[in-house]
């Protein structure tokens, strides 16, 4: 209680002494004020005591709601409750189902939310929503959502319940949406959870794999970035309208494999795990090679650019140059770029190049990029430019172009590699000559190996069943043999453009999971899609010189890069286009499914 | 006049200010978390597992909303089961000809399981019988594994009344089982054993369906159990 009269003393003494000596005063007078403030008395005493007492309670309520937390949690999945967070925000749960083909949720809708309920059963893919769904209001407040799938032999039917009430209804037949297992997730638990309602929220992202084509009991999934069918159920502010997922992409798989192209159409991979460089690696549409199986170190179709000068006899071969830069991957390495000309500093040292989205227009229907080769022991440097068009997801175009500094050309060759796998063989032609522009398919024929090699004896070369004989001779290299423009389909292209010559290999495999292939084949060499057409659009008119292009095929009896007959004898091997330079329209490749399937 | 205005005294105020006001804020949780669990004690019931390493099991009242609608007759059961840390639980049903007293039986049978669990569990089981386009299905759920297949063509549960129904625990009982058994958590079986197309009676066998649950580390012996090579698991159901 002396306490006052005491800091009025020390206070007072502090004042007396500061006109003397204020300078070395002033720190302990500021001190003295300090320990005062801390100064520890039975009304702190008592305040401390409150601090305890209101502070206490908030300790045990906190671990006793912790473990109510945990007793909810544990419950709440056990019933069909919906718990209320949050008023003002989309409260939901998913609710154990009684049947494996009904789904339920429970959710609260906040008043005046707007929003919708939604539901796609195509163009499921990893970009966005899926842009063609069927949509409902959803209404406010309390309410169930229940997912029916029903699939019987008329059928896969879907109806979708908001409470008692049907609100969307779906047939689908058969093969719609023929499926084959499939994964599903979600964004919703069995626990009840508040979400904004100004975000889509998945309830249902059920992704089906598909049968193969060919084969009984066996499933293939399509690539993420491809559209898939399914079930997907989500509510989304009305206002968000999902953007269609692009036509045409360039997708970073990983640090090793790059592609580019049509999302879901035909592609160029770029990796660098192939066991030889200096290919164009073609990767078809899947709709086009419907369960082969891809492997990323192995090339499906490649395409070998090869210039020519004019003092060339023979051209270059890219893939068989030895690489400086990886001595053990044999072949020039091929650097893609956004541009033609190869950009100053840093960047141009990059081994792989660079393919950004600037490839692809605004309208995000053309894409064009460019691959870069390095200059040949001739002096010849091609560049050539690869064009994709959305409105013709099979196709790849090429137009090839010298690089600054470069030898001459006099030509470019665009050589198809790994053709023989696809087991192509024929031909489609005109029977005659001149039969005109208006051509049909009722007067294309099919000509065979044996019709274009016909001073050779095919049968000789190997057992139908890909087996050689013991005392069968070594196979020669079938000579190549050229097709003349003149025999080949010609169409009248739109806008201007030149009218095109149309070349067509086809097979004569309508199944090929009914082959038998030889003991000891490589499994990348067998395919196991579905037939298939290797396609080449030839520009009419190439240069101003009139020089036309030319076209050659060659057939092998072999498995690309074996000793291994082909089962079923020869095949087309190679195609050979040969592009006089300067070149001013590109030659297209399309590789197209005999009977495409819908996926 | 400062003592007032001590730093501490308006620090100790203000801690207790917020202390109180903190203790109004969590009381308010703490009671509408409480007034939640009880009302989810209310549909799944108020038990403590008194040995955490065994099997628990107890019916569950099924809730006016759980048959969804597009579902037409129906009967449904619902269990609440504890499963102990490590086990791993798998579950096997049989619908078509099953035998009174033992797994296995002819028809269709399915196996799920779903990996160890690490700490203890309480997952919803769910049994049901559905008739879809004049065919009763049987659909057996615990937690995300279910199964489902189709009863025999002729097999209409109009009335439950005329076949032998065995769920694991009924009314409140609350069943403790131990990890390494296999436990029926249903049987539904007519009275009278199934005949052939000739009328001969097939011996043992009963048309019906039946749902176990077990532990992965016990399915071999489970295995041998429903194809009658063994006797060394038996029956839980009383």
């Amino acid at each position: 209680m002396n306490q006052p009269s005491e800091n009025r003393t020390a206070s007072g003494a502090s004042a007396n002494q500061r006109p003397n000596s204020e300078l070395d005063q002033e720190p302990a007078t500021t001190n003295q004020r300090a320990r005062r403030s801390l100064r520890f008395g039975l009304m702190e005493l008592l305040l401390l005591t409150a601090v305890a007492a209101t502070w206490l309670p908030v300790l045990i309520a906190q671990r006793q709601i912790a473990e109510l937390e945990v007793d909810i949690q544990t419950l709440q999945p056990l019933t069909t409750d919906l718990i209320v967070m949050d008023e003002q925000k989309l409260n939901i749960r998913e609710v154990s189902s009684i049947s494996s083909n009904i789904k339920s949720w429970k959710y609260y809708g906040p008043p005046n939310a707007d929003l919708e309920l939604r539901f796609a059963t195509d163009g499921i893919n990893n970009y966005s929503f899926p842009a063609d769904y069927e949509a409902v209001p959803l209404p406010e407040g309390r309410h169930a959502i229940h997912l029916k799938e029903v699939n019987d032999t008329e059928g896969y039917h879907r109806e979708l319940y908001i409470d008692k009430e049907m609100v969307i209804e779906q047939h689908h037949p058969l093969d719609a949406l023929a499926r084959f297992g499939s994964s599903i997730r979600s964004d919703v638990s069995e626990q009840s959870e508040e979400y904004s309602i100004a975000e889509p929220l998945k309830l249902r992202d059920q992704r089906y794999s598909n049968k193969h084509p060919l084969k009984v009991y066996t499933s293939f999934d399509l690539p993420v970035h491809h559209d898939k069918k399914g079930n997907f159920l989500w509510i989304s502010p009305r206002s968000i309208v999902p953007e269609p997922a692009p036509k045409l992409t360039v997708i970073e798989h990983d640090s090793q494999l790059t592609t580019f192209g049509h999302r879901q159409g035909i592609r160029v991979r770029r990796t660098n795990q192939t066991k030889v460089a200096g290919l164009i690696d073609i990767q078809p549409s899947i709709s086009s090679v419907l369960g082969d199986q891809d492997r990323r170190d192995y090339y499906r179709l490649g395409i070998s650019v090869r210039p020519i000068l004019e003092s060339d006899s023979r051209p270059a071969i890219p893939e068989q140059q030895p690489n400086t830069e990886v001595p053990e991957r044999p072949g020039m390495p091929i650097s893609y770029r956004d541009t033609i000309t190869l950009p100053n500093g840093p960047d141009a040292l990059m081994k792989n190049g660079r393919v950004t989205e600037n490839t692809i227009n605004e309208a995000g229907d053309q894409m064009r990029l460019f691959a870069h080769y390095p200059r040949f022991a001739s002096g010849a440097q091609p560049i050539v430019e690869i064009l994709f068009d959305a409105a013709h997801p099979n196709r790849i175009g090429f137009l090839p172009h010298a690089a600054s500094g470069s030898e001459h050309m006099k030509a470019c060759q665009f050589v198809t590699q790994f053709d023989a796998r696809f087991l192509w063989r024929k031909i489609e032609m005109q029977p005659g000559k001149d039969t005109g522009p208006d051509v049909t398919q009722e007067t294309l024929a099919s000509v065979s190996l044996s019709q274009l090699y016909p001073q050779i004896d095919l049968t000789k070369f190997a057992d139908p069943n890909g087996v050689a004989e013991s005392d069968a001779p070594d196979p020669t290299p079938f000579p190549w043999q050229p097709i003349s423009l003149d025999r080949l389909p010609r169409f009248e292209s739109p806008n201007n453009l030149a009218d095109r010559f149309k070349m067509s290999l086809m097979t004569d495999v309508p199944d090929s999971s009914q082959l038998k292939f030889p003991a000891g084949l490589a499994d990348w060499l067998k395919y196991e899609g579905v037939p298939n057409r290797q396609v080449w659009w030839l520009p009419a008119e190439q240069d101003a010189a009139g020089t036309p292009i030319t076209v050659e095929v060659r057939a092998t009896s072999l498995f690309p890069t074996t000793k291994i007959p082909l089962v079923g004898g020869p095949a087309i091997g190679n195609v050979r286009i040969t592009v006089p330079m300067p070149a001013a329209e590109p030659i297209w490749l399309e590789i197209v499914a005999e009977q495409p399937l819908e996926l | 006049m400062f003592r007032k205005h001590s730093p501490l005294r308006i620090v100790l105020i203000t801690i207790s200010a917020v202390g109180i006001a903190c203790t109004l804020y969590y009381n308010e949780e703490r009671n509408q978390l409480r007034g939640t669990l009880t009302e989810l004690q209310k549909q799944v019931g108020v038990w403590k597992v008194e040995d955490e390493s065994k099997v628990v099991i107890a019916r569950i009242p099924v809730a006016k909303d759980a048959i969804p609608p597009g579902v037409g007759k129906c009967h449904l059961w619902q269990y609440r089961i504890h499963l102990p840390a490590k086990y791993a639980p798998c579950v096997s049903s049989t619908s078509g000809l099953v035998k009174a007293n033992a797994p296995g039986g002819q028809g269709s049978q399915n196996t799920g399981m779903s990996g160890q669990i690490a700490e203890p569990e309480q997952k919803l089981a769910t049994v049901a019988l559905i008739e879809t386009d004049d065919q009763w299905k049987f659909y057996f759920r615990v937690g995300g594994n279910s199964s489902s297949a189709s009863m025999p063509p002729d097999f209409s549960i109009e009335r439950l009344g005329d076949f032998v129904v065995e769920p694991v625990v009924s009314g409140n009982e609350i069943g403790a089982f131990d990890a390494d058994e296999a436990i029926c958590l249903f049987r539904i079986r007519e009275n009278e054993m199934a005949t052939d197309g000739r009328g001969n009676i097939i011996k043992d066998l009963y048309a019906g369906c039946t749902a176990y649950i077990f532990s992965e580390d016990q399915q071999d012996a489970f295995t041998e159990w429903s194809q009658g090579q063994r006797n060394s698991m038996k029956e839980t159901l009383q």
